[in-house]
């Protein structure tokens, strides 16, 4: 899988849209930029399009799904695209801040390597390291499944506890009536069985009948007594009522001019009088009144018979309460009436010689006697009646005992049937359960245990390949088998046999360890379309480690779809703009100052020697001081390489910042011209450099004349402004940028970019590829 | 290595549980594709082992 484009819009530090190009001829992309220009934006958008993760945001404790969206932007504003030669993977984030993707499956596998992953893989407590690699050794999917089998082993388990408890219960509680019943039979057992047998539906019926009967009896009996209650609450009423008519009366026979009814009277008048202001006559003999005088006369007479209204109302109130008590106490009557019905019904039913007597007893209340007298009647025989039947209730309670004890057996035995089976079956299903979980977990912990020791030796092969005799590696993992995830880590330390690598190793050396570990595991699960990306990992690494690590991954690059580095460390991105580093392999991206307004800026770079190139044939706009600016810099670049690989003299600085004419002074005359180029031609079929096929020699004596003799201009014309730059000529220019780039380009490997820096063969320098030799070996005595 | 670390370790504990007689033969694509799928709950891991269960219990168990 090739990467084509990634197109970011309002994610994170896109303000403005931002359209990154790959290289498809390229499968390492390196980003460099300087914090805060874009980069973690650039990986996070890979990440979060194609994984469930969330980048770096993942390091945050909280991650507030806002921060999605840049600045004054909405969540459904953000959208990532990423192009490939294997199709489109788009996401779009919704309102409620959770990217929908399409298509919803089958995206790039990406490894995303941060700082803080490989910092906290070295230093975390050996139960947490695991976590950091789990996504890599994925068996999260069966992880799920065993605490599902776990938790269904233990639910099991609880299954057949209760049952056996059941089981226990049961028959004590069957030994119990057992020996309750005197111990009959042989056993408790045989006891249970034989009585659960039994067949107790007469019994039950039985005990239906006269259990009706008792509680219809207990009706009765309530009504009675209240309508017992309701005839004395009325008794007393009547008296009342008795005794405020006798009052009344004699207060009447007391004052002559005074009686209730022409009380009523005087007050029908004086409420009359009251009212009509117009009445001037007298409406019962139709002589002239004087209306205020005869209402005064009215409310005399009135108030002199005060006494009278009193007592009238005190009778009006008795009579009244003894209408209500008669009519609560003829409802009570009629109730009693209807419960003595239904339990004349009740004992009917029963069908019992014992009851038939008291049946007969009450056959009254179906004759046409009124029925007030019915009760009357009733309560003649009630106290016979009722108490009859309350001797009957130990009968029925007995009833009711062995009908409960039968069924309590049955109850009991058939819960011990049934626990029996159940725990049979539940026994059989939890040690099937316990044999699965511990092949299960085994498996898991083996497979476990038998990546890592194979990651184990691979970490330890790259680890070897950064730290080349350096007494270190012996790097194991092993996951300890007592616990359910927890990675031990060690390596060799000299003489130290696994020691913990981080109380002996440089922050350095655990920098790469870290990084060779998350390397070796994506190799192993990179299915070959992966993405692997190394956001920002490099930071404490010297230049001698740098250029290992640096060749490492480009050794490695052809096990992943595309390799994506983010990096801030300016000495990595000048090891491939200088061609220190195999930078044909590499997609050069430089990220300039962010800002609000403009977003990301991308400047799609080239290392130096591609821009010298497009300056000098750059047909519109003929830039000398870019093209001597930039000749000048590799000039330098490639003088500090050979100075530094034939050891030559040149004074000493503290920085080492020397300058291009110090560099071509230090090359010697002998040295110049001895020095030669030896390009090689590749085999058609294998596609590597043929040492045998010698293509072309070229002497460098009269190009580095050429260069020493024009070094000047890149004073005149690159560095400074003055009279003298004025006055070189373009054709200079043009001689000078053109040397420099056939120097670079004899120099530089057209396979990976580098300088031929390797004496494997004692009698010159070579690459990697065996593309070039440079000869001498050694700058000639 | 082009194989997904949990699809690999379930056709593994599959077989394991089929040499030990543990889950039904018949049953052995959906229950490798289920645990490597990371879909089998409390309630499908009973289904599956009680199903074998109960084929190995005797008459004479119910009978009790």
């Amino acid at each position: 899988m090739k990467l084509n484009n990634l197109k970011i819009t309002a994610f994170r530090g896109a303000t403005k849209p931002l359209l990154l190009e790959f290289d498809p001829a390229k499968n390492i992309t390196m980003i460099f930029g300087e914090n805060g220009n874009g980069k973690s934006t650039i990986a996070d958008s890979i990440v979060c399009l194609c994984t469930p993760q969330h980048g770096s945001l993942e390091d945050k404790s909280s991650i507030d799904k806002s921060f999605f969206a840049s600045v004054d932007k909405k969540p459904e504003d953000v959208s990532i695209l990423l192009t490939t030669d294997s199709g489109a993977f788009a996401a779009k984030m919704s309102r409620a801040g959770a990217f929908e993707k399409n298509p919803a499956t089958g995206h790039p596998t990406v490894r995303h390597l941060r700082r803080s992953q490989i910092t906290q893989l070295i230093e975390e407590q050996p139960s947490k390291r695991y976590e950091k690699l789990s996504t890599y050794i994925d068996v999260a999917n069966i992880s799920r499944c065993e605490d599902s089998l776990r938790k269904a082993q233990k639910e099991t388990e609880t299954e057949l506890n209760t049952a056996i408890a059941t089981l226990t219960n049961a028959i004590q509680t069957l030994e119990k009536a057992w020996t309750a019943e005197g111990v009959p039979g042989k056993s408790w057992e045989e006891w249970a069985k034989k009585e659960s047998a039994k067949d107790i539906s007469a019994e039950t019926a039985k005990y239906a009948f006269l259990q009706a009967i008792q509680k219809n009896a207990s009706m009765v009996q309530e009504h009675q007594a209240k309508l017992a209650n309701d005839r004395k609450s009325l008794t007393d009423s009547e008296t009342n009522l008795k005794t405020a008519d006798e009052a009344l009366h004699l207060a009447m026979e007391k004052d002559k001019n005074a009686h209730k009814d022409l009380l009523a009277v005087l007050q029908s008048a004086k409420n009359y009088l009251s009212e009509k202001q117009e009445v001037k006559s007298c409406p019962v003999c139709d002589n002239t009144i004087e209306r205020k005088t005869v209402l005064e006369s009215l409310s005399k007479k009135i108030e002199s018979m005060e006494l009278i209204k009193s007592l009238t109302e005190k009778f009006r109130a008795a009579r009244q309460d003894k209408d209500g008590k008669t009519q609560v106490f003829e409802s009570s009557r009629h109730s009693l009436y209807q419960k003595l019905v239904t339990l004349e019904k009740s004992m009917a039913a029963a069908g019992e010689p014992g009851y038939s007597a008291l049946t007969a007893k009450l056959s009254f209340l179906y004759t046409d006697i009124l029925e007030g007298e019915k009760i009357d009647r009733y309560l003649k025989i009630s106290d016979h009646l009722l108490s009859t039947l309350e001797s009957q209730k130990p009968v029925v309670e007995k009833i009711k005992t062995a009908i409960d004890q039968n069924n309590l057996i049955k109850g009991q035995y058939q819960a011990i049937k049934d626990s029996r089976v159940k725990i049979g079956r539940t026994d059989k299903l939890s040690k099937a359960m316990k044999s699965t979980l511990e092949v299960v977990e085994n498996a898991r912990k083996d497979f476990i245990q038998g990546e890592l020791t194979s990651i184990s030796s691979e970490v330890d092969r790259l680890y070897q390949k950064i730290h080349p005799r350096e007494s270190l590696g012996g790097i194991s993992l092993t996951l300890k088998k007592t616990t359910k995830a927890s990675l031990e880590l060690n390596a060799d330390f000299y003489s130290k046999k696994a020691v913990t690598p981080q109380s002996v190793y440089s922050e350095s050396h655990l920098d790469t360890l870290g990084i060779t570990v998350f390397l070796a595991l994506a190799k192993r699960y990179g299915v070959g379309n992966s993405i692997l990306i190394l956001d920002d990992v490099v930071m404490s690494v010297d230049e001698n480690h740098l250029d290992r690590f640096v060749e490492l991954l480009h050794d490695e690059c052809s096990e992943f779809a595309h390799i994506l580095i983010t990096t801030h460390y300016r000495p990595w991105r000048d090891r491939y703009r200088y061609n220190r580093a195999p930078a044909s392999k590499v997609h050069f991206v430089e990220l300039r100052s962010w800002s609000l307004d403009s977003g990301i800026r991308v400047q799609n770079g080239k290392v130096a020697i591609d821009e010298l190139r497009a300056a000098l044939a750059d047909p519109k706009y003929f830039d000398r001081q870019k093209i001597v600016s930039a000749a000048g810099i590799i000039l330098e670049n490639i003088l500090d390489f050979l100075s530094l690989l034939y050891g030559c003299r040149i004074p000493r600085k503290p920085k080492n910042d020397y300058q291009l004419r110090e560099l071509l002074d230090s090359l010697s005359k002998k040295l110049i011209g001895a020095l030669k180029i030896q390009q090689f031609g590749k085999d058609a079929i294998t596609g590597k450099y043929l040492p045998t096929a010698l293509q072309k020699e070229t002497e460098l004596r009269s190009l580095v004349d050429e260069i020493k003799e024009l070094a000047i201009i890149r004073n005149w014309v690159g560095a400074h402004f003055n009279y003298d730059g004025s006055l070189v000529s373009d054709k200079d220019v043009t001689s000078f940028g053109e040397a420099t780039l056939v120097l670079a380009e004899l120099l530089t490997c057209p396979e990976n970019g580098q300088f031929p820096d390797r004496s494997n063969s004692g009698s010159y320098w070579e690459t990697k590829t065996g593309s070039i030799r440079l000869y001498p070996l050694k700058e000639p005595t | 290595m082009n194989q997904n670390p949990n699809e690999l370790l379930a056709v593994q504990i599959t077989k394991e549980l089929l040499r030990l007689k543990l889950i039904d033969p018949a049953a052995e694509k959906k229950f490798t594709q289920a645990i490597g799928q990371g879909t089998l709950r409390e309630s499908d891991w009973k289904l599956y082992l009680e199903e074998e269960v109960n084929k190995q219990n005797t008459p004479t168990d119910e009978a009790k």
